[in-house]
């Protein structure tokens, strides 16, 4: 139920820039996600917008109000914590209630009936009573998840809720978000996460951050469609997108020439050669590793029931409209 | 050890009991036999320490507690090494915290030597100062001027051990407190605090015990019979001809038993909390 302006937002710590200089808008019930390399000042950013860290310079808006000097608990917000950050002496119930309880005016029912929607909601009702060593990691930060909602917030603020889950239950718990998210439309939601398909499953817009700055925002097809920079395009997707720099470019008019794994076919009409370096087949499909004389190895995308061997020497032709030209600066040639 | 039935080495362990118990009782021989000879009458204090056949007698204890001013130093120690335990346990929690959480503002290295430096005076150098201080104050033989000196002479160590286990307490609890609404405080009091408590419990211990034998401050400051702590009047026992042996046995007993009830009791604690890992998120 809140938009968020960034305006000019910068942050140092000491001497340190670590923000330097971000304007945003996020909208209502928006879900943005941060991604950037570690150290860019995703946490940093989303501690700014908690109110957790103070901002030292530039204008924080919620709804049209600003909000630099406002508590963290006066601004309608609620957080995720990788480390789940639950209170190890309280059970689950007054984990999720002491945010409540803090606050003067709610009756004891008022506090269980809310308590009890939101374990509902998550499906912790059943462990209520427990302390938080007493449940497993997943459950864990569906509890603190749970906490947040107790707190019925206008913007969630997530920071990479799911690393410490193991590979089932960052699935599992994914899902959970996006179903979440869709039932609670009017909230907005900020989320800062490392992995690729966290990003592009659960954004409405993806903003991607490098050294203190944004690089990109936009949809999540936008970024991967159309990368504003080299470095966008070799942050979104997965695999990373193959860049040539060799002779070959030369044809096409530009410093590097961006093409993605999935748009190269493996033909005997190909127009590049390469030898098959390594294969990794995940069974759906399987990434080849061609030596085509680039100073990194180009990565094809196949189906996961052809057979390639070490040592073969293949033909690959790219789509052409997927090819991503850009200069010697980095910016993209349209 | 869970599977010693099966996989065990009969002369082995009974090697490993005995040096075990021998070295138990040679540790607490001098604790047995203070308490031996507290059950004795006058007479029979001097006949041998383990002969059982004496005469038992509760004489020496009633004496202790009706007929000597023991039960006002006793009470004196309670009152004043429990305040200046309290106190010294919230003001080193408030300040750890403190130095804890803010990592990076100016001086903090330096106030933090200071703390430490306070501790590399021997005591007996500051007994004067401390002394006229208090007299021109008018406390002496006001417990509080012993409150305040003990306070003080804890605070480092008490900060420095709680500094160091709030380090590893994660900021994430506190960020997450926070946004719940909960101010420093509360976030102290009612987030770290339980968090912490092994930690406490050690540093309540210590600022304690510390306390409760403590001889020179209170010998100096509380110079009337009816303020002197366990320590100083225990002193006392030992008269320049004569000295009650009975009763100074007794008092012995009696003196260790605050200290003993408390190990016992914050230990159990102690131990059951951290075994069941209460520290980790
Ligand atoms: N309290 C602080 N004091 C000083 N420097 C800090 C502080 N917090 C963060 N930094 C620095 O700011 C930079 C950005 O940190 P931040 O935690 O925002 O990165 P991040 O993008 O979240 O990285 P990661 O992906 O590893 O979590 C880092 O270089 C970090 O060392
Ligand atoms: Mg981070």
């Amino acid at each position: 139920m809140a938009s968020i302006e960034l305006k000019n937002l910068r942050k140092s710590f000491g001497a340190f820039d670590v923000i330097k200089g971000i304007d945003l808008r996020i909208e209502k019930g928006e879900f943005m996600v941060f991604v950037g390399p570690s150290g860019c000042g995703k946490s940093t950013l989303l501690r700014l917008i908690s109110g957790l860290e103070d901002i030292t310079s530039g204008d924080m808006i919620f709804d049209g109000k600003r909000v630099n000097a406002v508590a963290p608990a006066k601004r309608g917000i609620a957080m995720v914590f990788q480390s789940y950050a639950l209170y190890p002496h309280m059970s689950v119930y007054d984990n999720m209630a002491f945010g409540l309880t803090l606050e003067r005016g709610h009756s004891k029912e008022d506090i269980r009936r809310r308590v009890e929607k939101a374990a509902d909601m998550l499906q912790i009702r059943p462990y209520l009573d427990r302390l938080p060593k007493q449940l497993s990691g997943g459950q864990r930060q569906r509890v603190a998840i749970g906490r947040a909602i107790t707190r019925d917030p206008k913007v969630f603020l997530f920071d990479e809720p799911l690393s410490n889950l193991d590979a089932a239950l960052r699935v599992a718990t994914r899902i959970e978000i996006a179903r979440l998210h869709a039932d609670m439309d009017q909230v907005t939601m900020v989320y800062v996460t490392h992995d690729q398909v966290e990003a592009m499953t659960l954004a409405d817009r993806i903003c991607v951050l490098r050294d203190g700055l944004i690089e990109q925002v936009g949809t999540p097809l936008e970024l991967y469609e159309h990368p504003a920079s080299l470095f966008v395009a070799g942050f979104i997707g997965s695999p990373k997108m193959n860049f040539l720099t060799g002779p070959k470019v030369e044809a096409y008019g530009c410093a590097t020439l961006g093409i993605r794994g999935e748009h190269m076919t493996i033909r005997p009409d190909g127009i590049w050669e390469g030898t098959v370096i390594h294969a990794e087949n995940l069974g759906s499909d399987a990434y080849v590793y061609l030596d085509m004389g680039e100073a990194e190895p180009v990565v094809v995308r196949v189906d996961g029931t052809a057979t390639v061997k070490s040592g073969e020497v293949l033909r690959v032709s790219p789509l052409q409209e997927r090819l991503h030209r850009f200069d010697a600066a980095g910016r993209p040639i349209r | 050890m869970a599977n010693q039935s099966i996989n065990s080495h009969p002369v082995r362990d009974l090697v490993t009991v005995v040096l075990g118990v021998g070295l138990l009782l040679i540790l607490a021989f001098p604790f047995i036999w203070v308490v031996l000879i507290s059950f004795r009458p006058e007479s029979e204090i001097f006949t041998r320490t383990f002969q059982l056949i004496t005469t038992f007698t509760l004489d020496n204890y009633a004496m202790l507690l009706e007929g000597s001013p023991f039960p006002t130093y006793l009470r004196n120690s309670l009152v004043v090494c429990t305040v200046a335990t309290i106190v010294a346990v919230v003001i080193s929690m408030v300040t750890a915290y403190g130095f804890s959480r803010n990592r990076r503002f100016r001086g903090r290295q330096t106030l933090l030597i200071m703390v430490i430096a306070t501790q590399l005076f021997p005591f007996v150098i500051l007994i004067t100062p401390l002394y006229a201080t208090f007299f021109s104050l008018g406390m002496i033989n006001n417990p509080l001027a012993l409150v305040i000196s003990y306070i003080a002479v804890n605070l480092p160590f008490c900060i420095y051990m709680l500094l160091g286990y709030l380090d590893t307490i994660p900021r994430d609890l506190d960020d997450a407190a926070r946004i719940d609404g909960a101010t420093t405080l509360q976030i102290i009091f009612r987030v770290i605090l339980p968090v912490a408590w092994p930690g406490i419990v050690t540093v309540a211990v210590y600022a304690f015990v510390s306390a409760w034998d403590e001889f020179l401050f209170a010998l100096t400051l509380m110079t009337s019979d009816e303020n002197k702590t366990v320590p100083v009047g225990l002193a006392g026992f030992f008269g320049e001809y004569t000295t009650q042996w009975n009763l100074v046995m007794a008092a012995s007993v009696v003196s260790t038993l605050p200290t003993l009830i408390i190990f016992m009791f914050l230990q159990r604690k102690l131990v059951s909390d951290l075994s069941a890992g209460a520290v980790k998120t």
